[in-house]
């Protein structure tokens, strides 16, 4: 096949930095919201 | 602290970093194998490089709600009735909801290039987006107020509902004629359909980070809706001790 | 009623809307398209055609002269048509590839559709290690095998039994 496959690219790209920003973002808020559970745990059992 | 939550916060993040880590680092090598080095496929050229993270997308999801239906099963069964069941079928489910989400979306930027269609009203797709509704339905149902047992019966006979829709999803290749092609791995046949040794050690390692990043995730997730929940127990019990002119309880958080 | 029950009906409702819509759209889309040899059977007795029609590319018919779209002959190894698509064919569109040809409509003996789909295989080879490797078995559709060569190939003899 000798079709241009250059165009492709955008839509590979597309779908990495998708699911990278999904599970980064996810990981990220995940990570904060936990963090602040276990301090207000903390505090109200001291 | 009280010793016993200071032992149980010494007991969830024993590990749990060095699995994040290892999880991430093999997700960034997963990056690195599917952009640079696996060769590109003699048909698709460089778009089937989408493969590497539709595929575990779809099998995360997958097993996200097994696990969900699976600790849904496991709370209905009076001898294993533990609300810890339903913090995992919880955790679980929403991480099956993104990873449905990542599965549709990669997809259709897999699909444009390649069919020449965002999207397509065949078996696979459609019965993907009811699985993606339903599993939406299901959190939904999850918020809706309640006793923690309450909200965790309704959601456990929920999760096994929506169940149904799994393998209905994994079979419709074979079912019906699609526009998406059958299982690459996962087929009538079980015969791994990808040829070449660096396309499928990438795709081996995609499948592993991206397990093991949602097992960390689900972690953090269950453990999240745990305290959450403790600390909304206490805050009620605090505010109808204030109602009722009683000594404020000082009953430790317990998950 | 109160603005909270109001936000949890329109939700359910929106819910189960999408869901009808979904399985309504999914009824007439179990099978996603029919081979070329029910194209030709409904041709024969009332002049129809299936909505979509899915076979394979014959080698060398393709012809890209017209200003849009192209025309080609399509075949599931038991009968083989000429079609025409109005659109731009997707990039992967060739000789052996499996298409579907949607808002298929019959025009004398040539099937008309709006656009083609193209239905790739499941297999991946790498493109470097696969240069000159031309000894692959052909199917009845005159190309290499793949799942959906034999696919259209194996319906089409499965609805003439």
């Amino acid at each position: 096949m000798s079709l241009d496959y250059e165009h492709v690219w955008g839509y590979v790209l597309g779908g990495y930095g998708l699911t990278a920003g999904a599970l980064g973002s996810y990981a990220f808020w995940l990570t904060k919201k936990l963090r602040r559970a276990r301090r207000s745990v903390r505090e109200a059992n001291e | 602290m009280s010793k016993q939550a200071s032992g149980r916060a010494q007991t969830v993040n024993a590990g749990r970093p060095w699995l994040g880590l290892t999880a991430f680092a093999g997700v960034s090598a997963t990056f690195v194998m599917g952009l640079v080095v696996a060769p590109k496929d003699e048909q698709q050229r460089d778009a089937y490089r989408l493969l590497y993270m539709h595929v575990p997308a779809a099998w995360l999801a997958y097993l996200a709600f097994t696990v969900t239906a699976i600790a849904s099963a496991l709370y209905l069964v009076p001898r294993t009735r533990h609300l810890r069941w339903d913090y995992l079928a919880g955790a679980s489910g929403e991480l099956g909801v993104m990873f449905t989400a990542l599965m549709l979306a990669g997809g259709s930027l897999w699909g444009k290039p390649v069919w020449g269609q965002w999207w397509a009203w065949e078996a696979r797709l459609t019965t993907t987006a009811i699985l993606l509704f339903l599993y939406l339905g299901y959190l939904a149902l999850r918020r809706i107020g309640g006793s923690p047992q309450q909200r965790a019966t309704r959601s456990a006979i929920a999760g096994l509902i929506a169940f149904i829709d799994v393998p209905i999803v994994h079979f419709s290749v074979s079912w019906w004629a699609t526009l998406h092609q059958e299982g690459s791995v996962f087929n009538d046949k079980m015969q791994l359909h990808i040829r070449d040794g660096v396309m499928q050690f990438t795709l081996l390692l995609a499948v592993a980070s991206f397990t093991l990043l949602y097992v960390w995730m689900c972690m953090r997730r269950m453990e999240l809706l745990a305290l959450d929940e403790g600390l909304a127990e206490r805050e009620l019990q605090l505010a109808i001790d204030e109602r009722s002119n009683r000594p404020a309880t000082t009953n430790p958080v317990t998950v | 009623m109160s603005a909270f029950k109001g936000r949890y009906i329109a939700a359910i409702v929106v819910c189960v809307g999408a869901v009808v819509w979904m399985i309504t759209n999914l009824g007439s889309n179990l099978n996603y398209m029919e081979s070329v040899s029910t194209a030709v059977q409904l041709r024969e007795k009332d002049g129809s055609a299936p909505n979509k029609v899915g076979g394979v590319v014959k080698p060398k018919t393709i012809d890209r002269s017209a200003k849009n779209g192209a025309t080609f002959a399509i075949t599931d190894g038991k009968a083989t048509v000429t079609a025409r698509v109005l659109d731009t064919p997707p990039a992967m569109f060739a000789d052996c590839i499996a298409v579907v040809l949607a808002d298929a409509r019959w025009e004398g003996d040539v099937l008309v559709g709006s656009r083609v789909e193209v239905r790739h295989g499941a297999t991946y080879k790498s493109d470097a290690k696969m240069k000159g490797a031309v000894d692959e078995a052909l199917d009845a559709t005159g190309c290499p095998k793949t799942p959906e060569s034999s696919e259209a190939a194996e319906s089409a003899q499965s609805r003439n039994r």
